[in-house]
Formats: structure tokens, sequence, C-alpha cells
């Protein structure tokens, strides 16, 4: 069984083949970082994941393909949290979670009890219980980033796609939020799969990181396989060293040579 | 702000401003009834009883005032409803039923029929059914030409194809008036807006578009909502966008060319009325939608209440009236609400 798997997907757009016979699979419960640089397709292969963009190939989410799938009940199954969500100020941090909940309802139904709970539990697990009727436009950014994924939470998928979920956070915020998706990952058991661009991070809290380059898989395996300076220099065009910091993982470091 | 508690708050204070509109609307006038004896004559009516009031009082009410207080509400509700509708299908605060056209093609087609029908009561019959063709071919065109550009070109194909078709049209209208300089007075008293020679037939012509548009509007209340993230985070969420925007379209525009077919081009209801719930209830369209349709039908009878009082015996052009003295009040609002949450 697995939870995800992909099976040379192609996705093009405006011509230009953005990720190209890209192939994995995702275990149930297991963290997997999709990594590379800026291009690399990974938003692209979450969007193709997510049933936003057309592809070729097969994806097969919980065993089924995704093709096949209606796209309420892929939504019942994956979640997906944007790099940059719209965020609609004028309304309550409740009654944009209570939004997670729209793929557990009819077209014209309204929420019931069940959907209320499944949000008390999102705004329980995030910190947001005293938010709940606060507006979006008055949280800041670390606040709203754990709304939308309260959100994502609410709509109870057991697949979380993030993209970028620590994008524009400071260092603290980074690391809370990814300690909130880790454990939910244990509580909930939670299968994740989220771009990243911190390799630091990536390492430290993804079980296996897969990196892109020109929409192709390059690499895949635990952080000390992929993350050598060897493939960082080649597919980042970066200067770094790697700094083994017992207990943490590794460190990616910039290096600025001088001459 | 709890919603809930909005709910239980702003729904009770609107039906209460409607009453008092429909009240204002029916009492104010050069002759005299009485609010008691008008509500009783009016209940008389609808349950066929005898009606307190004098003969002549009871036509005025029930033939005169009546008729035009209710064709008022269920077009200024209409507007209220259909502009908030589009603001959330377009994500697009200025967005108003007349978006996709709508009073472009209703105002060419009324154009023509004053122009080029003889005058008789023919004409006053095939005014309504002009415009309402009118708006419906506008609206049509708007929407082919905006998915033509590509469904990925999403909501902004459509609103640049609504802005096309109004231009094309208008300058097609504007045309037929210069050529028929004679009925230009007649012309633009429709385009104005007119409410004044509403009777039972123009309720009867306007109420089941407008019934099932209210319905079907209200009943997207939620998903409404959805689409306030985006299409692409409502897709993910496993929405349907087109098809939404689809239904949400059609049901506000039909009711809207309806609208405007027996009330001529009346202005701002559609972007005053939701934004002023929008600054006082929140933004959720569960609460937005239903309180549209109540406060943009009291609003409207207000402001024909006004309309034919400021000048009286003379009547001023009702679309004259929403923006006179909704701007100003909108302002006022703006000025008072913004960002205190």
């Amino acid at each position: 069984m697995t939870a995800l798997a992909l099976n040379d997907v192609c996705v093009s757009l405006g011509g230009a083949r953005v990720v190209d016979r890209l192939s994995f699979d995702v275990e149930p419960g297991e963290w997997v970082a999709l990594i590379g640089p800026n291009g690399a397709g990974k938003t692209t292969a979450l969007r193709a994941l997510a049933g936003l963009v057309h592809y070729d190939g097969r994806i097969r989410v919980l065993q089924d393909d995704a093709r096949t799938v209606a796209r309420k009940e892929l939504a019942r199954r994956v979640a997906l949290v944007p790099q940059v969500p719209l965020v609609p100020g004028d309304m309550t941090v409740r009654g944009y979670v209570l939004l997670g909940r729209t793929p557990h309802l009819s077209y014209f139904g309204t929420e019931r009890r069940t959907d209320q709970h499944a949000v008390d539990m999102a705004l329980e697990q995030l910190d947001l219980v005293p938010f709940a009727d606060r507006r979006l436009d008055t949280l800041s950014g670390g606040e709203r980033q754990r709304a939308t994924l309260a959100r994502a939470l609410a709509q109870d998928a057991p697949v979380l796609l993030l993209d970028e979920p620590t994008a524009a956070l400071d260092m603290g915020r980074q690391q809370q939020v990814l300690e909130i998706v880790d454990r939910l990952r244990a509580n909930r058991g939670l299968t994740v799969l989220s771009t990243m661009h911190d390799l630091t991070l990536a390492g430290q809290y993804a079980d296996r990181l897969l990196l892109l380059d020109g929409g192709r898989l390059v690499a895949a395996g635990t952080a000390d396989e992929v993350l050598t300076r060897a493939l960082i220099t080649e597919h980042y065009g970066a200067e770094v060293e790697i700094v083994d910091a017992p207990g943490s993982g590794f460190v990616v470091v910039p290096v600025r040579r001088t001459e | 702000m709890i919603r809930s508690a909005g709910a239980r708050l702003w729904l009770p204070a609107a039906l209460v401003f409607l009453a008092a509109a429909l009240l204002a609307g029916v009492l104010v006038g050069p002759v005299n009834l009485g609010a008691l004896d008008v509500v009783r004559a009016t209940f008389a009516h609808v349950f066929g009883l005898h009606s307190p009031l004098s003969g002549a009082d009871d036509s005025i009410l029930w033939e005169l005032r009546l008729p035009r207080v209710i064709l008022a509400a269920i077009v200024g509700g209409t507007l209220a409803a259909a502009g908030a509708s589009y603001q959330g299908v377009f994500r697009n605060p200025l967005a108003d039923p007349y978006l996709l056209g709508a009073a472009a093609g209703a105002g060419l087609g009324a154009t023509l029929v004053v122009a080029y029908a003889p005058a008789s009561a023919v004409t006053k019959d095939l005014l309504p059914l002009a415009a309402f063709v009118g708006a419906g071919i506008a609206v049509i065109a708007a929407y082919v030409l905006g998915r033509s550009a590509g469904a990925a070109a999403g909501s902004a194909a459509l609103v640049l194809a609504g802005v096309t078709i109004t231009s094309f049209f208008t300058a097609l209208q504007t045309f037929v008036q210069q050529q028929n300089v004679d009925t230009v007075q007649e012309i633009y008293s429709w385009l104005l807006g007119r409410l004044a020679t509403a009777g039972w037939r123009d309720v009867g012509i306007v109420l089941p578009y407008a019934a099932v548009s209210w319905a079907v509007l209200i009943a997207h209340r939620r998903l409404l909502d959805v689409l306030a993230v985006g299409d692409d985070e409502a897709a993910a969420l496993g929405v349907n966008v087109a098809r939404v925007r689809l239904l949400v379209v059609v049901a506000a525009t039909i009711a809207t060319a309806a609208a405007v077919a027996v009330s001529g081009l009346i202005g701002f209801v559609g972007i005053i009325v939701p934004h002023t719930i929008r600054l006082l209830a929140g933004g959720s369209y569960r609460l937005l939608l239903p309180l549209s349709v109540i406060v943009g039908a009291g609003f409207l009878v207000f402001a024909d209440v006004i309309a034919r009082t400021v000048m009286a015996p003379a009547e001023l052009p009702i679309g004259v009236v929403t923006m006179f003295f909704g701007a100003p009040f909108f302002a006022v609002v703006l000025r008072t609400s913004r960002r205190t949450g």
C-alpha cells in the first residue's frame, strides 16, 4: 500500500515541460520533502497531485488512479496548503477553517455538528482557539500560516501537501510550524509531501528527500545521501559546505569564496 | 465579531428596516391614508375581506402605492443580491449586476423600441421585453467571448469581455439615440430608472425571476465563501469552480435583466448595499446574501419615497436618488467602520 505513487508524470506549461517523467512513491505516514532550485518543478508536481494541472502519466492516490477519483473525493484524500494562500481578510479564522469541510458537504449542504467538531479540533491543535473570532487580516504571518494549516487539517485528508510551509516565517516560527506538522503526522498518521527551500530543515524533518532539477528527479534518499556537496553544487549552482551536526542532522552552510 | 451572534443581531435589524421602508412607502404621498388602515386594507385585499378604506383611498393604496412599493422592494433586493453575488464569483469589489453588459444590452433594446416602434399600447408592452432580451444577448455575448479566451484566463477574461460588450452596446445605443433626437427625453428617463408607472403587471413580470434568483443565490452562499480563497484553492477543496460561477452568474443575470426590464437602469444599489453590509456585519456570504435581499429591498423603497417627495409633484428619476443619497451615505459608512475589528 502506497499513499502516493507517481509514474512517468509529465506537465507542460505554456509549451515548456516543467515536470519531466517524474516517478516516485510515498509510503503512508512518511514525510517526503521535494527539494531543488527555483523552477525545478516542485510546486507543479504538488499541483498535479492536487488535480489542479493537466498532466500525462499516472498518479495514484491511496491506490486509486487519480483520474478516476472524483474532484470531491480527491479533496477528501489530499489536502493542499499553497505557498501563498489567497487570504480573504474579512473572514474570521473559524469561518476560514470551516472551508476545509467543503469536500465533506453536498452541493447545497451546510455544516453539521461533526463538521463543527472537526473545526474545533483543528483550531485546538494549532493553538488558534483564542483567535477563532478574529478577522484574518488582523493576524501575523505565522498565525495566518497556522490558520491555513488548520483549514487543511479540518479537511481530514490522510495526505497533506505543503508547498513551502515555512516561506516568509522567521526561524522560530519555521521550527514551530514544522514541529506542529510532525506532531500531527504522528497523532493522525498523516502522510506529508512538502516542498522545501531550506535544505537544513528539510533534512531535519523529512524521512526522505527528493532532489528535482529541470523537472526531473535527480537524486533521492535520506539526508546524508542527498545533501552532499557535489549534488548541491551541481544542481543549485551554490557553493556550500555540509556540516554534520551530531543530533541535528546535516547543516547546509553557504560559503562565500573570496580570492 | 461572532458569526452566529451577528446573524441574530443583523437579520432582525434588517427586517425592521424593510418593514419601516414598506410602511413609509405606502404612507407617504399627497393623500393621507393612516398607518393602521393601510395595514388592515392590505390584509383585506390579500385575504379577500372588506377593506376599511374608502373606494378612492383604497384604489390609491391598491392600484398606485402598493404595487410601486412592492416593485421597488423586489428590484432593490434583486440588484443588491445580484451585486453581492457578482462580487463573490469575480472576487472584485467593484463588480455590479451590470458588469457583464446587462445594462448596456437592456439600454439598447429599450432604445430600439422607443426609437423605431410606433407609439402605441403594444409598444409599452414591448419595451420590457426588448430590454430583457437585450440584456440577455449582451451577457451571453460577454460570456462566450470571455470563455473563448480560454478557461485558464478565468474570471479576469470574463470581466474584460463584459467591458468590451458594454462599450460596444453603449456605442450602438448612443448612435440610435442620436439618430432619433425627438425621443431622447423618453429614452433618457428610462435609462435613469423609473418606478412611476409601476403596476401589478410589472410585479408579475419580475417576481418569478426574482424569486428563483434569490433562492439560487442564497443556496450558493456557502460556496461563495469557498470561492473567496481563489479558484485554485476552491478546486483543491473539491469545488467545481466554473460550474458554481456559471450558475451564480446565470441566476443573478436573469433576475437583473427582469428588474431592468420593468424599472430601467437603477445604478449603485448592487454596490452600496452589499458593501455597507460587509462593513457592518462581516464578509461571509452566509449572512451577506440574505441580508442583501432584505436591505436592498428596503433601500430602494426608501429611495423611491425620496424620489417622489423632494420635488413633489414632480418626480426625480430613482437612479439619480440612489446615487445622490447613496454615495454620501456610503462614504460615511466607509469612514466610520473600516478596520474596527
